[in-house]
């Protein structure tokens, strides 16, 4: 359909809606060729020692314990220091520790 | 993301915990929390969300500032409430 005969008001046939919405792709047919899904790569870390670096510049290396839709995660035997371990670590926590998934950048395994 | 992100209730198998679960098993014990802008609570944590909304009494609130000339955090303030309402988007972490 033209601009022109989008703007006029006069309602559109059926036919006319039908090739409407036979123009716009229908978002099923957009296929995520992603070789590993985001959320699988996430879980299979589970378990796994981690680095994970909030947006602050503070890093948290520990054990991965579990981790949700958020991205919300617990680690164990987690050290915290700012950007590089060489600054000196932070602190070490001997309890679980939770940490909001809102303020991390990345994490990866170590 | 809602199926995802649902803590678990029904769950028996304990490798199936989420992170907020780590939470509701910390409810009603001592707990810190470090918030933005270095500040820290500790406190025994009463109730919680799934925004990480949370609700602590006998809180103390410690507002650390990095000294620069010696390079050390000094604390600045540090007030106390029996009862506290955070707001989620301020939580970094939390631990017992």
């Amino acid at each position: 359909m033209s601009t022109a005969e989008l703007q006029q008001n006069t309602p559109a046939t059926e036919e006319q809606q039908q090739q409407q919405q036979q123009a716009v792709p229908a978002t099923e047919d957009i296929v995520n060729t992603s070789l590993i899904s985001i959320f699988s790569f996430l879980k299979q870390l589970k378990g796994k020692r981690v680095l994970v670096k909030s947006h602050s510049g503070i890093c948290y290396k520990g054990r991965l314990e579990s981790i949700d839709g958020f991205m919300n995660i617990s680690l164990t035997d987690a050290i915290e220091y700012y950007e590089c371990e060489t600054n000196g670590i932070l602190n070490e926590y001997k309890n679980e520790i939770f940490v909001r998934g809102y303020g991390i950048m990345h994490m990866s395994e170590l | 993301m809602s199926s995802l992100a649902s803590s678990s209730t029904s769950k028996n198998n304990i490798n199936d915990l989420v992170p907020l679960d780590l939470l509701r098993l910390n409810l009603d014990t001592k707990v810190i929390v470090k918030l933005r802008d270095c500040r820290e609570l500790r406190g025994v944590l009463q109730a919680f969300d799934s925004h990480s909304n949370l609700v602590l009494s006998d809180c103390t609130e410690t507002v650390y500032k990095l000294n620069d000339v010696t390079d050390e955090l000094e604390i600045l303030e540090k007030n106390e409430s029996e009862m506290i309402f955070v707001r989620g988007d301020n939580v970094l972490l939390l631990t017992t």
